[in-house]
């Protein structure tokens, strides 16, 4: 098992070197000159990763070896591009040294995450605390001394020189909650007792805490007008729920209810509306709502096959391209042939999460498994499907590349969550044969 | 430094990319080829019980061990109750068994065995059981040293 964390190891080097080969190479663009510190970046990049294998090999030596480096990939990439971004952009000269900083805390969760959590089974232990944690850090912003409203969102609290968004590790928490509560109930909701027509449902009252956590969550959510956040949260559920029960029935009216849901919100809230009409036709107002999707859909063209080269596009026309529209900004300078690439990175992320579900033995950490690629998963493809208008745009971050502390040290924890995970599954005692019962005639 | 190179070299990134995830997938693939340091999970298909699994449900149990008690077979009714107890309508005499152990009802259609916050746990088909767990033919409750069989 060791040979796991060597191959981890090559392509840990694998991921800095092309790290800061789009370092480089986004300098040369745009400069034509070398940047003066690549040597001091590629050593920087280096030992954060190092330090994230010595954890993995120190507390969890048989974990996944393709989730840090593919991790390490995307933070990586996303640095580079917020790096190029910020010399063009207006008063953002200090974004690329604040996430070089977030990348640091990240690490440091991922290696605390791994220290308390020495065992899955002890979050299955917290269900309920991770449950009213999860509802009290999505309702913190809506304090009036502690939160703060950004581009109408209001997702933001300030605690002395820190911003941060509780919501990003709220999300975390209600997937264990949601988990664990499945995983105890599952049998009992896979007896459909109540039938409405050709669909079947489990008691009510089984369902119960889920709704109402997830019902809060979601009413929070739209108090801070936090669409992104509110859509991933319910597909995770939803997700969930149906890998526990196997019924897609399950899935298939959750999903309806979205839907309708979505459509009495955009009913109600003038911005749901907005998004909407942005969504199916940006060129009915292109300087104004409907200017950041124009400017994203001008970038993936201007980028065409292969892309313009890193430095040698105009991505910082597009308004957030560091923080949300960053898949437009990589989309101009990589092409489509790049942004595939951060696809499959994700796609990649989400298949080792689903390999470790059906590796883990127990029905908690196999649910939490699933929930927290769904959640990875899920948010990629929101934020991406919103640039290229496949979906409705809703503002949230693309995972590990975007710009923003919060969502990078939640998901190393995430990650790191997934790993141990992994290492549980892989640690699990040999089971004797089945047939070893001594039946007697 | 000329357009010529700079795209040049833009390729050789992308080049580099794809062959990042071409040795991640080899990597994967390496990952579930090595065989598994555990046999296979005894899943219900997997167990020899499985051709049962479509008979009528009988609402009994057979005891399989301990050996002086083997094929002594039990109605479950609408409630069976398992323990150390004498109030049980199973009593065990086993001391790795709770008094209040665990318990087998009838509810509609099925048969839910549930432990009833024993010491030692209530086991089936060898799975530490949390809650309520729908039985089916053939499925094996364990409780302290005594198997039962489901049918």
């Amino acid at each position: 098992m060791r040979s796991r964390r060597n191959r981890e190891l090559i392509l840990l080097a694998l991921a800095a070197g092309g790290t800061a080969g789009a370092y480089a190479l986004a300098s040369l663009g745009r400069t034509a000159s070398m940047p003066a510190d690549l040597l001091p970046f590629f050593g920087i990049v280096l030992g954060l990763l190092l330090g994230a294998h010595l954890v993995l090999r120190r507390f969890a030596p048989h974990a996944d070896p393709t989730i840090l480096p593919v991790v390490a990939l995307l933070n990586g990439l996303g640095y580079v591009f917020i790096a190029r971004l910020a010399n063009d952009i207006d008063n953002a000269t200090a974004l690329p040294g604040q996430q070089a900083v977030w990348t640091a805390i990240g690490i440091a969760a991922f290696t605390a995450t791994m220290i308390f959590v020495p065992r899955t089974r002890i979050l299955d232990d917290y269900r309920y605390l991770a449950g009213v944690s999860g509802i009290v850090l999505l309702l913190l912003p809506l304090l009036p001394f502690l939160g703060r409203e950004v581009n109408s969102a209001r997702i933001w609290v300030r605690l002395g020189p820190v911003n941060f968004q509780p919501g990003e590790f709220a999300k975390i928490a209600l997937a264990i909650f949601i988990a664990s509560y499945l995983a105890e109930k599952r049998e009992i909701l896979q007896v459909a007792r109540l039938r409405i027509g050709p669909m079947s449902f489990p008691e009510p009252r089984h369902l119960a805490p889920v709704f109402a956590a997830l019902g809060l969550a979601l009413l929070v959510m739209v108090a801070e007008k936090d669409l992104g956040s509110s859509l991933l949260l319910f597909l995770v559920a939803a997700v969930t729920l149906w890998v526990a029960t196997s019924r897609l029935s399950y899935l298939l009216t959750g999903v309806g209810l979205f839907l309708i849901g979505g459509w009495m919100a955009s009913q109600i809230f003038g911005h749901v509306q907005d998004r909407l009409d942005i969504w199916l036709d940006p060129w009915a107002d292109p300087d104004g709502k409907g200017f950041q999707p124009v400017e994203a859909t001008f970038a993936l063209a201007n980028g065409g096959i292969t892309g313009t080269g890193p430095g040698r596009g105009e991505p910082y026309r597009i308004p957030e391209v560091e923080t949300d529209f960053i898949f437009a900004a990589i989309g101009e300078e990589l092409g489509l042939i790049g942004s595939t690439a951060i696809l499959i990175a994700f796609v990649s992320i989400v298949a080792s999460g689903l390999r470790i579900a059906t590796g883990a033995r127990d029905q908690f950490p196999k649910l939490l498994a699933v929930s927290l690629s769904a959640l990875l998963g899920i948010q990629a493809f929101i934020i991406i499907g919103g640039i290229i208008r496949i979906v409705p745009l809703t503002g949230i971050t693309l995972p590990f590349v975007s710009y923003g502390g919060s969502s990078l040290v939640a998901n190393w924890v995430l990650v790191a969550l997934l790993l141990r995970i992994s290492n549980d599954a892989a640690l699990r005692p040999e089971l004797a044969p089945t047939d070893d019962f001594e039946v007697v005639p | 430094m000329s357009d010529a190179v700079l795209t040049l070299l833009k390729f050789g990134l992308l080049a580099a990319l794809y062959l990042f995830f071409a040795w991640v997938l080899w990597t994967a693939i390496a990952q579930i080829r090595v065989p598994a340091p555990t046999a296979a999970p005894a899943t219900r298909s997997a167990t020899p019980q499985a051709g049962r699994t479509r008979t009528a449900v009988r609402g009994q149990i057979t005891v399989l061990e301990p050996p002086e008690l083997a094929g002594s077979v039990m109605p479950i009714g609408d409630e069976l109750t398992i323990g150390r107890a004498a109030a049980c309508t199973l009593t065990l005499d086993d001391t790795y068994v709770s008094q209040q152990h665990a318990s087998i009802v009838r509810r509609e259609q099925e048969h839910l065995v549930e432990d009833r916050g024993s010491t030692n746990g209530t086991f089936v088909n060898r799975e530490q059981i949390r809650g309520a767990v729908v039985l089916r033919p053939g499925d094996r409750v364990q409780i302290g040293s005594t198997v039962l069989e489901f049918s």
